[in-house]
């Protein structure tokens, strides 16, 4: 079986990934936002002041 | 004058020019090398993906796919991937933790989390030779591109290209070099896309391009490459993937990027970002490749340079401005490179060595100057070493990745998904799998064995890092719970889940919870909540 002129193996093995890579990617997006939506990060978006860092 | 000359020129320009409108910006240490932690997704997922894209993508994978046909398209399976795995791993925990431990470095936060000074000595020492090889090589890739597109003399190319880089990185440290990625990264998509299109109208789209193939060897079309030469090496094409697809984790000038996004909220639009991105970029130098075989037949002729392909292209067939363009986003590929090299290494030095070991009370000025001596210097030599052109220089610059990924890659990721892996099993981890993969190229069992040196190191340095950290020192209590506030396990509960929450509780207890959490929320939203 040919696809655009060449193997289909070949075709799906090879130019398939863009769109899984795309897929995962939204993915990815959807389970980190449920996960931020959980935490409160406020203290992680000021940025340090000085050298001190955080206590421990 | 050449049109690829004066667009060239007005590039440049445009690079230094951005260079001094951040120079406000950089005036503490953190804002010099970590731009204050400010980087929003965009940005945060250009200067990635660029910095981990070098020359290499517009000479290199286009001969690749010259010489093989589709089979060396997998090379840029695991390319086009790698930012994905990195930012889903990495990004938030160790933005997270860098901040936590007061992190500047990707060096310092190795030394800091596995509390050991060894681990910052070894990891220096290996960040250093790895890096300066790193450097060199696109040191010697900028002067050659400008040589062969410009037929400028060899060191004054060099010399131009890597002022230029130098001037922005040592003007506006992290800022300029972030923000000089973000237009890199799109004149390298946009000269590519660009050149796909017009390649592609010329060969009848993707079906003639195919049929152009067949017409002359039918095994370019084959998974296996130009006459079935990788037959059943399922190995070599797990492993090409591989390599790229978790490597960049292993590179301190890449996972530094996480250290400076604004939050680690970040994140998530930054893997949506960086995979379209590295989409559009990976797999289409080498399709460009596969039009070269057509389109330009002569250069795999003795004498001939596959490498040239993309440049060849733009120049002999699409002259004026879409060459001028191109051969910009060539240099752009390989600018955006060096400049997070070279403000890495300021960074370790003026960091790591000077700060840390020489002068403990360095004030944030001194810092900063220390950094900028240490990129001009780091520059000076560069290109000193790369007009003497010393014949070990290349066989250095092949492995620098390998060794560099190998021996980092566990360290990184250990130090935030693993509690138990402490600084004994780092420094075992960082010496037997960077040497391996240096002593596997130096030996050249690749060749022998069919296992690429970065495989190799890897699966060392695992190993070396589970039975490493079962002997020395553990990991304190104060460093587990700051790895688990990295994780997010211990923060602080968004108002939102604990109404959401009490609706599990007995009846008054609901009742009071509720009626609790609704009057913050109503403080922190304005609007009523009915229970």
């Amino acid at each position: 079986m040919m696809v655009f002129g060449m193997p289909a193996i070949t075709f799906f093995s090879i130019l398939s990934w863009p769109f899984i890579f795309i897929v995962a990617a939204l993915i990815v997006y959807q389970v980190m936002a449920k996960q931020d939506a959980l935490v409160d990060d406020t203290e992680f978006e000021q940025s340090v002041k000085g050298r001190g860092g955080v206590k421990k | 004058m050449r049109i690829e000359v004066v667009v060239l020129f007005i590039y440049f320009i445009g690079m230094i020019g951005m260079g001094l409108y951040w120079n406000k910006r950089a005036k503490k240490s953190e804002d010099y090398m970590l731009g204050g932690r400010s980087m929003g997704p965009l940005v945060t997922a250009l200067t990635l993906q660029t910095t981990a894209m070098s020359g290499f993508m517009f000479m290199g994978g286009p001969a690749m796919a010259y010489a093989a046909g589709w089979f060396a398209v997998f090379y840029a399976v695991g390319d086009a991937g790698g930012g994905l795995v990195n930012i889903t791993i990495l990004a938030r925990r160790m933005r997270r933790l860098s901040q936590l431990l007061d992190c500047i470095s990707p060096i310092e936060y190795l030394e800091k989390r596995y509390e050991s000074l060894p681990v910052k000595v070894i990891a220096c020492v290996i960040a250093i030779f790895g890096l300066s090889g790193y450097v060199l090589a696109q040191f010697l890739a900028a002067g050659k591109t400008l040589v062969s597109l410009f037929n400028f003399p060899f060191a004054a190319g060099l010399i131009i290209g890597v002022t230029v880089i130098l001037l922005y990185t040592f003007i506006g440290g992290y800022f300029a070099v972030a923000w000089t990625d973000v237009v890199q990264g799109f004149i390298m998509i946009g000269a590519l896309l660009i050149i796909l299109v017009l390649s592609m109208i010329e060969l009848g789209g993707l079906g003639g391009l195919n049929a152009g193939l067949a017409a002359i060897d039918p095994t370019y079309l084959s998974v296996w490459g130009k006459g079935l030469q990788y037959e059943g090496a399922y190995g070599m094409i797990a492993g090409a993937i591989l390599i790229y697809l978790i490597g960049y984790m292993g590179l301190p000038h890449c996972v530094n990027k996480h250290m400076a996004m604004a939050s680690p909220k970040t994140a998530k639009t930054t893997v949506v970002y960086a995979t379209i991105w590295t989409q559009l970029f990976c797999f289409t130098p080498y399709i460009l490749g596969l039009c070269g075989i057509i389109l330009l037949p002569q250069l795999g002729l003795p004498g001939g340079d596959p490498e040239m392909v993309i440049p060849q292209l733009a120049n002999l067939m699409f002259p004026g401005i879409v060459s001028a363009v191109v051969l910009t986003a060539i240099m752009s590929a390989i600018m955006s490179t060096v400049a997070a090299l070279l403000l890495l290494v300021g960074t370790l030095w003026s960091i790591d060595l000077y700060k840390r070991s020489i002068k403990k009370d360095a004030t944030d000025k001194e810092v900063v100057f220390m950094s900028r001596a240490a990129i001009i210097a780091v520059g000076i030599v560069g290109i000193t070493i790369a007009i003497i052109q010393p014949p070990a220089v290349f066989g250095l610059v092949v492995f620098a990745f390998g060794v560099m990924a190998a021996a980092f890659l566990p360290s990184y990721i250990c130090a935030i998904w693993w509690k138990k892996a402490n600084a004994t099993g780092s420094c075992a981890s960082m010496i037997l799998g960077g040497g391996t993969a240096f002593i596997w190229t130096a030996m050249d069992l690749e060749a022998k064995t069919g296992q690429h040196s970065f495989l190799a190191g890897v699966v060392v340095s695992i190993i070396a890092m589970f039975i490493g950290s079962q002997f020395g020192k553990p990991t304190t209590p104060e460093m587990m719970d700051l790895m688990d506030r990295a994780a997010a396990k211990n923060a602080k509960v968004s108002p939102k889940l604990e109404v959401a929450a009490s609706k599990y509780l007995a009846t008054e207890n609901k009742a009071i919870s509720q009626f609790v959490f609704s009057t913050n929320y109503i403080e922190n939203k304005g609007f009523q909540i009915t229970c």
